[in-house]
């Protein structure tokens, strides 16, 4: 299949006039970007996304239900960065990386591909961004396909993205991926099919197919979630290493906000759907101000807590919000009114339900959604 | 059956309720035998939670299914005792275990309610028969599996999974009051009663989870085994169901293996530690010990591959290299060759359990390190550990890049 020229003719994506070029290595693009500043321009927006999913009704005239899997969520990502997607689940973390790779439809909003809107109609177009963006996906043992060996799974972005043309380039394409991935000895992975492989080998196998592609955004759904606690580090270490190496634009989803911290140097927490907080990493979670996002903080492990207390096997009571907050995820068909936490929160006021906070700006680029923070009826006379 | 268990009945006898002693399990696989556990011994008093970490294959599940006897052919328990000390129970519970006649350890066959239990009253749960195990299942131990989503039945409401228990092990309740003591337990895991005859698709992971522990609950065991409880839930709701765990522990004071890869959540919640390495103890401390100074190389990898929410962010390396092959274990420490601290005497030396210092009896080590017949010198402390490993990573770092 020619797809040669696909890419180029796509409207709204622009190609830079390298991407095409099997002969492009990876130290001419990062020569290319290496003196962009993280304040460069972002590579990847989301502006005011939001996504319903309808549901099938069994009342034939009755008003159609959707699930709101996502509200009103505005993020950027820039060459060289990570941000963090922090939730748990049910909270739209997936809808949403799902919706920036183009599997999904937004209800409304607009992604933003460098400052230009996508459009993502036909496959062609679609082929074009995927060239840009790629999808890391949770689960490596279902992720590749058991039937087929690591060099078929590389071979197929090599050969539809037109950098390999023959036999002879493509062996050595995928064998300097391997490596990058550190999959080592690469000649003998070549031949290996999913089954022969450990977790975090396949997780490696599945980064280098997104590799494959040259991205400049690597969405990565909670990539280590399904892996051994020793090889997180190895494949979170690896991912950060391509992330400097090669100025990638990175999307970590994860549940578990410590990894955030470490991991992303922004983080984003979502609730419901809703996005509640964001900043800095540090900032976010050092100086946590919306009680959701404090609650989240209060329920991850911390051994650290044993230093702080005396009693040394009794969990904390956590803060206020650890014992009022019980119950999950409220339900996304009827999702409560205004800020969705409002029944969990430990702070709720009569204002919580009826309208959602806008934005609060906290000083060095944090912000919240929150009416604890900053005067409401200002915000909502500013939209 | 949830009456309070006299404590001082017994005071003059030891509060052991296990005795997991040089517990071996082989898998025999048609490729060669996988050693999952190797000579493991483990005490584990009443009421406390016992905590089994290490990384998948390090035999924490084999442990608890060989405990259960839940371990099938190809595996095999090559060699070991389990000693389980029954505690006299009321009346109708008599009998149980005191009649079993086949085991090994046990001697003294006459006990009342009030008579102290001796030691020598311990069962080898390895020489049960086929009805005895039945007997001990789930009235004395009960296990909550690792993917509890799935445990349970789909076309079965709660309610009738809960009082299939009860409809078994205790035949002479009658319909109601099993339906009772359902409602009973459901409320003491924290769901509504009315939620009795809710399928398990209309629950919520936690509510599946929390309906796991009432039949785990059911029959007041004494021994609850975890396996990975909370693995599959999001960490508002892992709380939460530690919390009830908790909780309810301290009000039927049963006894907790917790086992989990998360390291630091156990230090949270268990009293004692147990660090697998391959199918060994490399490391059994309090948890408090665990967090101040590991002292197995091994246990400071694992505590240090969990980002923290506070202190200054570092680079962390995690531990190198990946677990070994259980078919071909290397020679002497298996941990050696991921070891950033090994020295010569590791590959040629078994390790034994050991306590690491004098300053610290209780915190058992199987290293060589602590061992002076190999090594002289000073204890190494976290900074060492810290840059050893940072070296190791460094190193095997630039042969991939050589590569």
């Amino acid at each position: 299949m020619s797809t040669e020229n696909m890419g180029v003719d796509s409207p709204g994506i622009e190609l830079n006039g390298t991407t095409v070029e099997g002969v492009e290595t990876r130290e001419t693009r990062g020569t290319r970007e290496v003196g962009e500043l993280p304040t460069t321009p972002a590579v990847l927006q989301a502006i005011h996304l939001r996504k319903y999913f309808p549901l099938r009704s069994i009342k034939l005239f009755g008003p159609q239900k959707v699930v709101h899997a996502v509200e009103d969520t505005s993020l950027a990502l820039y060459p060289g960065r990570a941000l963090a997607l922090v939730g748990e689940s049910g909270s739209g973390k997936t809808t949403m990386a799902r919706l920036l790779a183009l599997l999904y439809q937004p209800t409304a909003g607009t992604i933003a591909f460098r400052g230009k809107p996508v459009k993502a109609s036909g496959g062609t177009a679609l082929r074009a961004y995927r060239h840009h963006v790629q999808l890391i996906f949770q689960d490596p043992f279902s992720s590749l396909n058991p039937v087929h060996n690591v060099r078929y799974h590389l071979s197929r972005p090599l050969r539809l993205h037109g950098y390999a043309r023959n036999t002879t380039e493509e062996t050595e394409q995928i064998l300097s991926l391997l490596n990058r991935v550190s999959l080592s000895p690469a000649e003998q992975f070549i031949q290996k099919f999913p089954h022969q492989l450990s977790g975090g080998q396949r997780q490696r196998v599945a980064i280098a197919r997104a590799l494959a592609a040259r991205p400049e955004v690597l969405l990565a759904d909670e990539p280590v979630s399904m892996l051994d606690v020793s090889i997180r580090l190895d494949v979170l270490n690896l991912l950060l290493r391509l992330k400097d190496e090669e100025q990638l634009a990175l999307l970590f989803i994860t549940h578990d906000i410590a990894s955030a911290r470490y991991f992303a140097e922004d983080t984003l927490v979502m609730y419901a759907g809703q996005t509640v907080e964001g900043g800095p990493s540090d900032e976010v979670i050092q100086r946590p101000r919306h009680p959701y996002t404090q609650l989240l903080i209060s329920a991850a492990p911390d051994p650290d807590r044993l230093e702080s207390r005396s009693l040394a096997p009794t969990l904390p009571a956590g803060n206020v919000g650890a014992r009022q907050s019980r119950g999950e995820i409220p339900s996304l068909i009827n999702p409560p009114t205004g800020c969705r936490f409002h029944p969990r929160c430990p702070h709720a006021m009569p204002v919580c339900s009826q309208r959602f906070p806008k934005r609060t700006e906290l000083g060095g680029g944090h912000w919240t959604h929150c009416f604890l923070y900053g005067n409401g009826e200002a915000n909502d006379a500013s939209s | 059956m949830n009456a309070v268990r006299p404590e001082n009945a017994f005071a003059n006898h030891s509060n052991t309720l296990l005795e997991i002693k040089n517990i071996s399990v082989d898998y025999h696989a048609a490729n060669g035998t996988v050693h999952a556990l190797t000579d493991v011994s483990i005490t584990l008093e009443r009421g406390q939670i016992l905590g089994l970490a290490g990384e998948s294959g390090s035999g924490k599940s084999t442990l608890a299914y060989a405990i259960t006897r839940l371990l099938r052919p190809p595996a095999e328990i090559t060699e070991g005792q389990l000693l389980y000390y029954p505690r006299p129970r009321a009346e109708e519970d008599k009998g149980r275990l005191k009649g079993s006649s086949r085991a090994t350890a046990r001697v003294t066959s006459k006990s009342t309610t009030t008579e102290p239990v001796e030691a020598a009253d311990a069962v080898d749960i390895l020489q049960f028969s086929p009805a005895e195990l039945r007997e001990f299942r789930w009235n004395e131990l009960s296990i909550v599996f690792q993917s509890a989503m799935n445990a349970l039945n789909p076309v079965l409401n709660i309610g009738a999974q809960i009082t299939d228990v009860l409809r078994t092990h205790r035949p002479e309740m009658g319909p109601d009051s099993r339906r009772q003591r359902a409602i009973e337990l459901l409320r003491l895991v924290g769901i509504a009663p009315d939620r009795i005859r809710s399928y398990p698709h209309e629950l919520s992971g936690g509510m599946r989870q929390r309906a796991i522990i009432a039949i785990a609950l059911a029959l007041s065991p004494e021994l609850i085994i975890m396996d990975e409880p909370t693995t599959a839930l999001d960490v508002v709701v892992q709380r939460e169901i530690l919390m009830e765990i908790m909780s309810l522990r301290e009000r039927l004071n049963f006894s907790v293996i917790f086992i989990t890869h998360d390291l630091s959540l156990l230090l949270e919640m268990a009293d004692k530690t147990a660090i697998m390495y391959a199918g060994c103890i490399v490391e059994m401390a309090t948890c408090r010990e665990l967090h101040q100074q590991p002292r197995h190389p091994y246990s400071y990898g694992l505590l240090n591959s969990f980002p923290t929410l506070h202190g200054p962010r570092r680079r962390m390396t995690g531990i190198p290299g990946s677990p070994p092959d259980l078919r071909d274990i290397p020679p002497g420490c298996a941990f050696h060759p991921r070891c950033p601290m090994a020295f010569e005497a590791c590959s040629i030396h078994l390790p034994t359990l050991l306590p690491s210092t004098s300053e610290t009896p209780g915190q058992l080590v199987a290293c060589h390190l602590y061992d002076p017949r190999f090594k002289t010198g000073d204890i190494p402390t976290n900074s060492d550990f810290a840059t050893n490993y940072e070296v190791k990573y460094l190193a095997v770092q630039g042969t991939r890049k050589v590569r």
